[in-house]
Parts: structure tokens; C-alpha cells; sequence
């Protein structure tokens, strides 16, 4: 699915803009959603999903407008989401609550449905609580309830909000997998402030900023604009000044910073950059 | 002080209903008073009476449920109990003192549905505490408000249709339920403390 | 069907909603005291007994359930619940019919257990009707009253803050239920749009009505037109709660 986003503008009354104008292409794959808390990504994802409507502007999904409710419509058969807060009904077993969740697709055959719970439950780690009530699971369980719920009717559209907060490693790794297979034929949007899992699974990237758009394109790219200047200085005993600090390592003989800048301390090493080098040399820009 | 003063200032606004409340209530009175009969005005005022009794286990059950912290607090001193038997006070110290000021408004109006003279200060006081007594026994044992909410009516309609009708006197109508309420509520105050009980309830263990 | 599997999955969901039922089941069985204690009470020993404890069921339990369903339409926005189920392309007002109808059948499963109970205790004593009687008193007199006390809740609780809401739905409820046309005050009590079931208690039942009718006895053509009207109450009602809480999510 191809999407494509023209001026859009959301206004709440006696707020700031969610989104500003804002216009983006967003391709076929696995596409990051990556910015500060209030950049517009989760009202973004809200419009896509046509929960609400946006105050101004249209979006495009493979050349149909959704500001027309049959195409809003013919969208939402193909469509999975994962909110970022969300409580599954708790008096159902995750297997009853897929089940819901396949008639709201308007799955009619309670086999194919039945059959395709089961699959979503193992393919996450829940097939042995598939019958318990949702409300005697762990909070990443019941994550995991939710990003299940997110595949049932294998949506050519998958848009997801956080979906690895809460989760151990190992199943962050799962689903991060589990995302790039998907992402092979169809259009999955993840939002995410762990850049790891955009680094690892997205090659296209957006990044929102106050409601704009502030960089779209290949997550190399974003890379690429830390590149030349990522640097890790030598251990020391106070932080540099006017840098952004990355990140910093504890050392015996002081400690030691990973820092973007062009003026780097003296006796710093300059590093290949990474995707969070990237994005903080393009909040910096800004 | 400074905890129930922080309590205070998030349930204001529910602690000024029932004085909101008794005003409106009053001023009915006094309006009413100049157009109708006494004997017109007497039913008006039996259902009118009994909206504080519904209001304050409705509002009970609505403070002492659907609080997003309660493990939170539980990791604190204070502990979550504290902090239910505080809310508690200040909704039914509220409910008692403005169910206290309509019946005053209201003998002294001679409007008091089955005035016995001050004694009948207890039916309405009563009713108040016992409701709401058991209405904490309830947030604590099921910790939902719908039934919560859902009990709260059911102890008030008991108490208006089916005990108050057959015991009238006003001292025996109300003794023997407030030992049961406040029974009850030493059973909730208790069933409270347990920390674990309280988390398990609200949280994903 | 695809109503019927979402009627049956949100039925389990209610189903399994064990503070309802510890608190309906209590709930009942006061109406049901009532209804035996009460000075009009004509026994449950015939038909008229039965519809008689139909419509105090119908008053007493509408009375809390009111008080109770003011987040009937709202509950899925704290879970958020309501964001996902809005992603599906059936419209939310089937989604959430599908709701109230699992909220109404356990509602009205604890009064009409009573209501069969005594149908049984009847049929002993040879009134072979009672259990089809019981059945239509739970559709035509309790069923309407529950609903529409379920619907002004669900309103209120759309538009108003929850704690207003329970209140006003109670004392609206209580207004519909208990104001006696003997005030001068506006009352559908003793009319035909009554919601506590006199017209069709007089008028198919032929039952003595809870209010005397203002305009001679109630006629089968008033408990016609006393049913239409409710039914026309019920939808308004669940269409405006639907309504308001589709403008407020669009808000947030």
C-alpha cells in the first residue's frame, strides 16, 4: 500500500496544532514513526486508521481518498492496529478476545477465525494461555494479546503504537522479526521511541517534529546525517559542553562520551554514526 | 493535615454536592411553601429528602473506586488504606453535616416528611453513614464502581422501601442497621490493609 | 450472523461479570419482597400476581440500573477499547447495540429467573399460561423499563461527568417511575406513554394499574400504543448516547 499524505492539518480546540501541513509519501515496507512526545504520531496514526478526521487536508491510500467513508470503509477490512494504551476485555481468554476481534473484521467463518487466533497466539508465545482470562496475564502478555489482535485478517496496512514497550528481550526480538516478515508485502507503520527496533527493521523513516515533518525518507539517510560527525571522547571527568551527548560509559579513568558535534574535545575519535546518532544530529539541526 | 488537605482539594468538588444539594432541596421548600398545601408539598418532600441518601452512596462509590494508583501508593507509607478511609470521611463528614442543615432547613419550614421533632435528625443522618458504611464494604470487597454504584441503590432502596415503612421509631429504625453498617465497615477497614489483596485486584501480577 | 457472533461474544463478556450478577441477583429478590409485601400485592398465586411483580421488578431494578450503565458508552475509553474497536469497518452503533443487548440479558436474567420460578409455582397449581405469561411480562413490561432506564444512564453518562450522570439518571428514573399524578406537576404515570407498564398491564393483562388512568381504564390499543412509544424512548435514547459519545471521542 502506497500512502501518500497532503497538506494534512489536525487543530483541537484550545490546543496547538497536532499536525501542521503536513505532507509525506510513505511507501510499500516497514516504515519508522519516530519523534518527541507531542510530534503528532499518535494523532497521525489515529487519522490513518480513520478514527478521527483531520481539520484540514487528505491522505491517499494506493490513489483512494479517505476523506470519502467507502473508502474509510474498504480501508478498515484490511487494516490491523495496536493502540498504545490498551486493556483487552479481562473476563475473556486472549483466544475469545481474537475471536472478537475477527467478527469486528467481519471474518465470517468462526473456523477461519478460530483457526487463525490459535496461529497469531503461538506465533506471539501464548498458546499456553490461550483459555485463561486476560486479566490473570502479565502486562507484556497482555501486550502481546494486543499485537496478536493487531494480525488478525492479515491487513495489507498494519499501523502499530509502541508495540515493544513492556515486552522482554526475547519477545521484542520475536516480534521485531515476526514485523520484518510482515513488512515484506505489505505496509506496517511503527511508532516507536526505541530506535533499535527502527534501526533493525525499517528502511524507510519518518521523523515528526511539532506537527511537520522534519525528515522522510531511507533510515540510511537520517544516518547519514550524523555521519562525519559522531565522535566518542576520551574518558573524562566533566561532560563536554555544546555537544549532544549520545550516550556515556563509566570508565576506571573517568568516563567516557559518545557525542554529536562538529567541535568535537580534543583527543575524541570520530565513529561510524548509528540511527540514534542520526536523529539527535537532527533535532539538533533544527 | 497536609494529606487530607491534598485529598480535600481532589474531592471538592464532590463534597460541595450535598450542600448544593440541601440548598436546592430548601429553596423547593420555601417555594413551594407559598403556592401548595402541606399535604401537597409533604410527598414532594418524602422523595426530595431521600436524594442525599442516593447521592452520598453514589458519590462513595464513586471515590473509592477506579483509582489508577493504587499500587503506587501501596509502595508508599501511607498505604492504601489510609487513603481510602480518608476519602471515605470527608464525602460522608460532608453528606452528614449538609443531611444535618436540611433537616434543620426543614423541620423549622415544618416540612419534615414524619416529623418526631429533633430525634428525626437521626433518619436522615443515619441513613447517610449506613449507606455509606456498606457502600465501602463493597469498593473494597469488589474495587468496581458500577457495583458498587449498583449496591449503593440496592442498600438504599432496602432501607426506604423495606425497613423504614415497618420499624418507625426513629432511634430503633436506624440502631440496628448502623451496628450492621458500621460492622461492615470495621470487616472493609480490615479486608484494606491487606496490601497484597489491594494490588492483585488492580494490577497484572 | 455477524450480529448474532458479536451478540454472543459480548454476552460472554457480561456473562462473566460476577460483580453484576452478585449484585442483580440481591436486587431482585428485594423487588421481589416488595412486590409480595406491598399493600396492593395480589399474591403470585395468578397472573395478576405475576405481571404485578413484573412491573415492581421493572421499577425497583430500573431504579439501580440507572444509577449503574452511565459508562455504558464510554467504558472503552479508558481501556482503549474504543480506539480499536473504532479501526473496524462495522459501524460502532452495531458494536455497541451488541453491548447494551449483553448488559440487558444479564440484567433482566435474575428478575426473570424470579418471574419463572413463579410461573413454576403456578403451573403446580394449575395455571398451565403462567410460564408463557411470565416470558411476555419480561419482554413487554420489564424489558422496555430496563432498557430505558439503561438508555437514560448511558445518555447521561455520555454527556454529563459519571457521578452527575448516576444521579440524574436516578432521579429521573425515580421521576418516570414514581411521581403520582395526583400532583400538579407533569407525570406520564397514569397516561399512555407511562414506562412502568400500566397500559399493557390493564390493557392485555387485564390487571389493576399502579397509577389510576387520568381517561377511564386503559384499552389494548393503550398498551399498542404504550409499547410503540417505549420502543421509539428506547432508540432515541441509545441513538443520542451513541451520538454524544461518538462527538466526544472526536474531541479527544
Amino acid at each position: 500500500m502506497f500512502i501518500s499524505i497532503d497538506h494534512l492539518t489536525k487543530d483541537f480546540r484550545g490546543r496547538p496544532a497536532a499536525l501542521n501541513d503536513l505532507t509525506v509519501d510513505l511507501p510499500q515496507g516497514m516504515i519508522g514513526l519516530i519523534g518527541p512526545n507531542g510530534a503528532g504520531k499518535t494523532t497521525l496514526m489515529r487519522i490513518l486508521t480513520g478514527i478521527i478526521k483531520p481539520t484540514k487536508g487528505k491522505i491517499f491510500i494506493d490513489g483512494q481518498d479517505l476523506s470519502s467513508p467507502a473508502n474509510r470503509r474498504n480501508l478498515k477490512r484490511h487494516l490491523g492496529y495496536l493502540p498504545q494504551h490498551i486493556t483487552p476485555y479481562e473476563n475473556l481468554s486472549p483466544l475469545e478476545f481474537l475471536d472478537y476481534i475477527g467478527i469486528l473484521k467481519m471474518i465470517e467463518n468462526k473456523r477461519a477465525r478460530q483457526e487463525q487466533a490459535h496461529t497469531l497466539l503461538e506465533q506471539v508465545g501464548l498458546e499456553d494461555v490461550m483459555n485463561q482470562p486476560i486479566g490473570g496475564l502479565s502486562g507484556g502478555m497482555r501486550r502481546r494479546v494486543g499485537i496478536a489482535q493487531a494480525l488478525m485478517g492479515d491487513p495489507r496496512l498494519l499501523v502499530v503504537d509502541e508495540p515493544t514497550a513492556g515486552l522482554d528481550p526475547e519477545e521484542r526480538m520475536r516480534f521485531r522479526t515476526l514485523l520484518a516478515q510482515l513488512g515484506q508485502d505489505r505496509t506496517v507503520i511503527l511508532s516507536t521511541h526505541i530506535l533499535d527496533d527502527v534501526a533493525q527493521t525499517c528502511p524507510w523513516v519518518c521523523v515528526l517534529r511539532c506537527g511537520r515533518n522534519q525528515y522522510d525518507g531511507p533510515t540510511e539517510g537520517l544516518i547519514h546525517e550524523a555521519a562525519g560527525h559522531t565522535w566518542i571522547t576520551p574518558p573524562i571527568a566533566a561532560p563536554p559542553n555544546n555537544v549532544t551527548i549520545i550516550n556515556a560509559e563509566p570508565t576506571p579513568q573517568g568516563t567516557r562520551y559518545r557525542i554529536v558535534t562538529d567541535t568535537p574535545p580534543a583527543g575524541s575519535v570520530e565513529t561510524a554514526p548509528n540511527l540514534e546518532d542520526g536523529y539527535m544530529a537532527l533535532a539538533s539541526e533544527r | 493535615m497536609a494529606f487530607v488537605g491534598i485529598q480535600l482539594k481532589r474531592l471538592y468538588r464532590l463534597a460541595l454536592l450535598p450542600f448544593i444539594l440541601t440548598a436546592g432541596i430548601l429553596l423547593a421548600g420555601f417555594v413551594l411553601e407559598g403556592i401548595w398545601s402541606l399535604s401537597r408539598i409533604r410527598p414532594v418532600m418524602m422523595v426530595l429528602t431521600q436524594v442525599p441518601v442516593i447521592a452520598a452512596g453514589l458519590s462513595t462509590a464513586f471515590v473509592l473506586n477506579d483509582d489508577p494508583i493504587v499500587e503506587l501508593t501501596e509502595s508508599t507509607p501511607t498505604g492504601w488504606r489510609k487513603v481510602q478511609v480518608t476519602r471515605l470521611l470527608i464525602i460522608t463528614g460532608a453528606f452528614l453535616a449538609a443531611a444535618g442543615l436540611l433537616f434543620i432547613g426543614l423541620h423549622m419550614m415544618r416540612l419534615w416528611p414524619r416529623d418526631m421533632g429533633w430525634v428525626s435528625i437521626i433518619s436522615p443522618v443515619g441513613s447517610i453513614f449506613i449507606v455509606n458504611c456498606l457502600v465501602f464494604l463493597i469498593a473494597v470487597f469488589t474495587m468496581s464502581k458500577p457495583t458498587s454504584s449498583l449496591a449503593s441503590m440496592a442498600i438504599w432502596l432496602f432501607l426506604c422501601f423495606i425497613w423504614d415503612p415497618y420499624i418507625t421509631d426513629p432511634v430503633r429504625q436506624r440502631l440496628i442497621p448502623l451496628f450492621i453498617a458500621a460492622a461492615g465497615a470495621i470487616f472493609g477497614w480490615n479486608m484494606c490493609g491487606d496490601a497484597e489483596r489491594n494490588v492483585a485486584k488492580v494490577a497484572a501480577l | 450472523m455477524r450480529m448474532l457472533s458479536l451478540v454472543r461474544i459480548t454476552l460472554l463478556m457480561f456473562y462473566r461479570h460476577k460483580a453484576l450478577w452478585i449484585a442483580s441477583i440481591p436486587l431482585a429478590l428485594f423487588a421481589l419482597f416488595l412486590a409480595y409485601a406491598s399493600p396492593m400485592s395480589p399474591g403470585f398465586s395468578n397472573i395478576h400476581g405475576l405481571v404485578f411483580t413484573g412491573q415492581v421488578l421493572a421499577i425497583f431494578t430500573s431504579l439501580a440500573y440507572a444509577a449503574s450503565f452511565s459508562n455504558l458508552m464510554t467504558a472503552g475509553r479508558r481501556t482503549g477499547m474504543d480506539e480499536l474497536e473504532s479501526t473496524s469497518p462495522l459501524p460502532m452503533a452495531a458494536i455497541r447495540s451488541a453491548h447494551v443487548l449483553g448488559a440487558w440479558v444479564i440484567c433482566i436474567s435474575s428478575s426473570l429467573l424470579f418471574l419463572v420460578l413463579i410461573a413454576v409455582y403456578q403451573i403446580f397449581r394449575g395455571n398451565g399460561m403462567a410460564m408463557l405469561a411470565a416470558l411476555a411480562v419480561a419482554l413487554v413490561i420489564l424489558s422496555p423499563s430496563m432498557l430505558i432506564a439503561m438508555g437514560i444512564s448511558a445518555l447521561l453518562g455520555a454527556l454529563l461527568p459519571t457521578i452527575l450522570a448516576r444521579i440524574l439518571a436516578v432521579l429521573a428514573w425515580a421521576w418516570l417511575a414514581f411521581y403520582t399524578p395526583l400532583l400538579p406537576l407533569p407525570t406520564l404515570n397514569g397516561g399512555p406513554l407511562s414506562v412502568i407498564g400500566d397500559p399493557i398491564a390493564q390493557g392485555w393483562f387485564h390487571t389493576n394499574p399502579m397509577y389510576v388512568p387520568a381517561n377511564g381504564p386503559f384499552t389494548v390499543q393503550s398498551g399498542v400504543i404504550s409499547l410503540l412509544w417505549q420502543v421509539c424512548i428506547i432508540l432515541l435514547l441509545f441513538t443520542g448516547a451513541n451520538i454524544a459519545s461518538n462527538h466526544i471521542k472526536a474531541r479527544v
